[in-house]
Formats: C-alpha cells, structure tokens, sequence
C-alpha cells in the first residue's frame, strides 16, 4: 500500500537538482551587514528621538524654590505660570502667590503658584487639607506664611458644594509647620474674607451654613452672620471686640482693620473709631476696598462708581487725588506715610497693561515696581507687602515645564515606531 | 570548525534534500531554487550557532519563508490568459493529481504535510518549525488531508 509520505516522496522526485553555488556564504554574509546596518539606524534614530526629547523635558523643567538666606527682592514683572510647574512643601519666603491650574495626568485643578523672594523662582505650594475650589489662600506682608480654609469633617450632613470649609489654617512657608484652627461646624462655614492685618496676625469670619446635602436649596444656599477673628500666631484666636458679626471687611494693614466705617486697632492700643469716607465701588482682584495707612489716620482708594479711577489718599476727612494714578484699579499697601502702592493701566487703554505703581503723596514722583503679562490684569496676584521696598530684580521668564503626558506619549509612540520599524525591517529584507 | 568550509560542505551535502522538500512546498522549480536560497543566506549570519546542527533552522527558515512569500505574492497576484508551462514528460496520474491538491491548499496546510507527511516530523516539531500551537498543526493536517480527499487523493495510508 502507497503511503502518502511515499506519493510526497515520488512528486518531489521532480525537484530541480542542485547546481553548485560557491557565492552564497558571501552573500549570505552581505545579507547580515545590511539587516544588521538597517537594525542600527532604526535604534539609532529612536535612540536620537529619544534623547530630544529627554533635552527637551530637563531644558524646560524648572528648579523648585528651597528656603534660603539672602536678600529678598521684587521681581520687575510677574509671568503666567504654567500648569507643570514643580510643587514644593518648602518654598521659603515668597513674595508673591497668586492662583494658578495644576496639570495632573487625568485632567487639572486649582492650585497656588508662589514666587520665591529670594531666587524669583516658580512652583505650586503643597498645601495640606486646602480648599482651593471654593476659597483663597491668602500671604502674609512679610512673605513667611499663608493662611488658607481648611476642609474638614462636619457634625451633621456635610454641604459638599462649599467643601465643606471647617477650619483656618496657618502654613509656615519656611518649615512646612501648619498650625489649625478646627471650627465646630454642622454642615460646613461659608467664608467671608481672610486676611493678614499684619506679618504676625490672621483676620477671618466665615458663617455656618444653614443646611447640608440632604436639605431645602434654600437652606443650603443660606449661611449665617460670621464672628469676626483674630489669630495672632502663637495664640488663640479670640473673637474681635466692637464689631459686629457679619461686618464687611473694607482693609486690613499694619495691625487694623477697617470694618464698615470702623477702624480697629487688633493690639488694642487705641480705641475702635468711626471714621467717614466716600462710596467705594468695590474690590479688584485680591486687593481690598480701601487701604490703610502705616499711622491709623489715612486711607486711599478708588472712591466713586467708576473704577478704574484716580486714587483718593489722606486722612479721611481730607482725602485728595493723587497726581498719576489715574487708571487705577486700586491700592495694594501704602509702604510709609508717604508712598502708596496702586494696581494701575499702563500707557492709556489700548495697551492692555498694567502694574504695581509707587506714587509719592507729596512729591508726585511715580515709580513702576512689577509689570503683569498682558493677559492678566494683575488682580489674582497678591504681594508680600513688606516686601514691595525690596531692591528690583530683573525678572527672567520662568520655565514651562513639558507636559509629561506629551512627553512619555512621544517616547512611547517613538518605541513603539521603532519595534515596529525594526520588526518590518528585519522581516523584509530581502537576501 | 564554523566557517565557509563547513557551510559549503553542508550545502553540497543537503542541497539536494532541501530542494525536494522546497519543491512540494512550492510546485515550481524557479521557486524551489530561489527558497533554498534565501534560506541558506539567511542561515549564514547564523552559523556560528547552528554549524552543529544545521538543518531544524534551515528548515524552519524554509517552511515560514514559503508561507510568507506566499502571502506576498497574492497581493501582486495579476491575472493572464497565458496558461503556465507544464512539464514536458507527463507525470503519471497519481502524481498530478498530488500536485494539484497540493496547489489548492491554503499555504501553511501544504506545509504542515510537507513537514508532517514528508520531513516525518512530530505534531510538537512541526508547530514548533512553522511557529504556530500543536492544536493548530492538528487541525491544519485534519483540514488539509480532507480535502486532499475530495481531490480524490488517496491517503488513507498517511
């Protein structure tokens, strides 16, 4: 009986017979040089794409502000940071924050960007138990401290739409200390301001919120009259005498506070008085309504209905326009009894721009401190006051780190380019 | 000794053997040549490795490449109202029939009886030549034994 093994072996009696062929070693062994040379400049290019883009992410990346010694100055102008900046426990004295995206992997939230006082350098400040969607962080004249709104458990039904907020929070910018203030709350405090009324005290009130999740809109919309606090570190904080609760908050700077038409000295040196001013429009940015002189007796502000507008300065009963301001959007301190410091237009209208102005009450002499990038009117910065004396320090750029999604993205779509490229290469080649 | 020499020596020794076993895995003569070729070329960069031994890579080499080659050469496929030559001396029946059951198979089914059926090789030697899993060289062989039936093939001996 034929097998088919013996039918295969018959038919491949017709194979063609072997002619003798004395090239094919070395043909074989340009095959090799030219699979192997192929396989090199695939490696290689990947190996060139990857590098690029290695340079690329260290040139862009950016160092991280530590605490150190030296001078502290003022940059000349502040830049929009980016999303990929570092972050930091520890960024020393700062003179500037403002609130900034942080990019993560799956998406981004808020975050608060601090400039370094003494290196100039960028990065977002890791602050704990924070909340930076619904309430501000606010620094300190002296640039050593933030305080911020914590969030924190509730007794009853939390309301998640506000946090909820349950506390203040005071972060020591140099050694990562943070000192809380837990405030017994059912469903959460709505904040109505936090400030520093000088480098060494914190200002707040916040009211309870009348209902949680599982209550009416109304209710959870509403909040009641806040007590007005003062936190001086070190201390325990101890409601404000003379003020009523739910008092606005007009400015706070060198130890008062002016709430409503009442100025209150916060070390009680002096009593509580009423003093009268103009109507104010309102608050631009992180600035307060009005600003309080170094003495107790002045104050300026864009007074009126319109802003931005000259600024008004003295004492309140003889407040005058002061030369140069025009265009203001408000005061940001008044660095002695005679300078102030305003948020202004640059350059009329069209230009877009603006900065921190020093204007001289008596001299009339004007003085640009920072320029803002033009597509910020500077009003989410805030400055460390006591700072705004500094020595003026050419501000360079700071670097925009990569997104490091783009960049694994690349890398990885370049080694998966090149597997591939080195699987078709080797696959066709031919001999 | 892994040299020239001994490749020379192993292609004059297995040229014959390997031509065989490229021709039913083709059914052309030109193609038969041209795939003992590439695979001895392609054997050189390795012979450092395989000199003992040569003959598993050789063949693997072999029955991929005309699985392959096949594959490539359906996307340059033209059609021609020319017939292809023929073999001057006529086989015989059995013979003919054979080789066209065997063009009609699906390229790895022809080389799974090549492997299987001619080379002698087991089911686990043969996946492990072509690169495919034992249950495939199985149900290759089942398939294409059964149509080599309907070719009116005869291998109830196989």
């Amino acid at each position: 009986m034929t097998t088919l093994h013996d039918r295969l072996a018959d038919l491949a009696g017709e194979a063609p017979a072997a002619v003798p062929d004395p090239g094919l070693w070395d043909r074989g062994r340009r095959y090799h040089r030219r699979r192997r040379a192929g396989t090199v400049v695939i490696a290689a290019a990947a190996a060139v794409l990857l590098a690029t883009i290695a340079t690329v992410d260290w040139q862009r990346s950016a160092p991280t502000p530590v605490p150190a010694e030296g001078p502290a100055g003022l940059p000349n102008r502040m830049w929009a940071p980016g999303p990929w900046l570092p972050s930091t426990e520890t960024p020393g004295q700062l003179v500037a924050i403002t609130s900034a995206d942080r990019g993560s992997w799956t998406g981004s939230h808020a975050g608060t960007v601090g400039v370094s006082a003494t290196s100039g350098d960028y990065a977002f400040v890791d602050l704990p138990d924070a909340d930076l969607e619904y309430a501000d962080v606010d620094l300190a004249p002296d640039g050593r401290h933030v305080a911020y709104w914590l969030t924190g458990p509730t007794t009853g039904t939390p309301n998640t739409a506000d946090g909820p907020i349950a506390g203040v929070a005071v972060y020591d910018l140099v050694t990562g200390e943070v000192t809380r203030h837990w405030i017994d709350t059912a469903h959460g405090l709505r904040p109505d301001f936090l400030t520093w009324a000088d480098a060494a005290t914190v200002v707040f009130s916040a009211g309870q919120i009348v209902g949680g999740d599982d209550a009416s809109d109304m209710d959870r919309s509403s909040s009641r009259f806040g007590t007005v606090t003062a936190w001086r570190l070190g201390a325990a904080p101890v409601a404000v005498p003379g003020v009523p609760a739910g008092a606005s908050l007009m400015g706070a700077a060198h130890g008062r506070i002016l709430m409503n038409h009442r100025l209150v000295a916060l070390d009680e040196s002096e009593r509580a008085r009423r003093i009268s001013y103009p109507a104010v429009s309102g608050a631009f940015g992180s600035m307060h309504f009005i600003g309080l002189g170094p003495s107790g007796d002045e104050i300026a502000a864009v007074f009126g209905n319109r802003s931005p507008n000259d600024v008004m300065a003295g004492p309140a009963a003889d407040l005058r326009v002061v030369s140069g301001t025009h265009g203001s959007f408000g005061v940001v301190d008044w660095l002695d009894p005679d300078a102030i410091v305003t948020l202004q237009r640059i350059g009329g209208w069209r230009t877009g721009k603006t900065a921190l102005v020093k204007h001289s009450l008596t001299g009339g002499e004007t003085q640009e401190l920072v320029r803002f990038p033009t597509d910020s009117l500077g009003g989410g910065w805030q400055f460390a006051t006591d700072l705004l004396s500094s020595p003026s320090v050419d501000a360079e750029r700071p670097a925009s780190p990569m997104d490091p999604r783009l960049a694994a993205g690349l890398a990885a779509a370049v080694c998966l380019a090149a597997a591939a490229g080195l699987l078709i290469w080797r696959r066709r080649v031919r001999p | 000794m892994s040299g020239p020499e001994s490749f020379e020596e192993y292609v004059a020794a297995r040229r014959p053997a390997l031509l065989r076993t490229a021709y039913l895995l083709t059914g052309s003569h030109e193609d038969a040549e041209d795939l003992v070729q590439v695979a001895l070329i392609k054997a050189v960069p390795h012979w450092k490795k395989i000199a003992d031994r040569p003959d598993p890579y050789v063949r693997k080499v072999l029955a991929r490449e005309s699985v392959s080659r096949w594959r490539r050469r359906r996307w340059r496929e033209v059609h021609t109202d020319r017939l292809p030559e023929t073999p001057v001396d006529g086989p015989g029946d059995d013979r003919l029939a054979l080789r066209q059951a065997l063009s009609a198979l699906a390229p790895r089914q022809r080389a799974v009886i090549v492997l299987r059926y001619y080379e002698d090789l087991t089911e686990v030697e043969t996946a492990r030549v072509l690169g495919i899993s034992v249950g495939t060289v199985k149900s290759q062989a089942r398939d294409a034994l059964a149509r080599l039936r309907v070719e009116a093939v005869d291998t109830v001996s196989a």
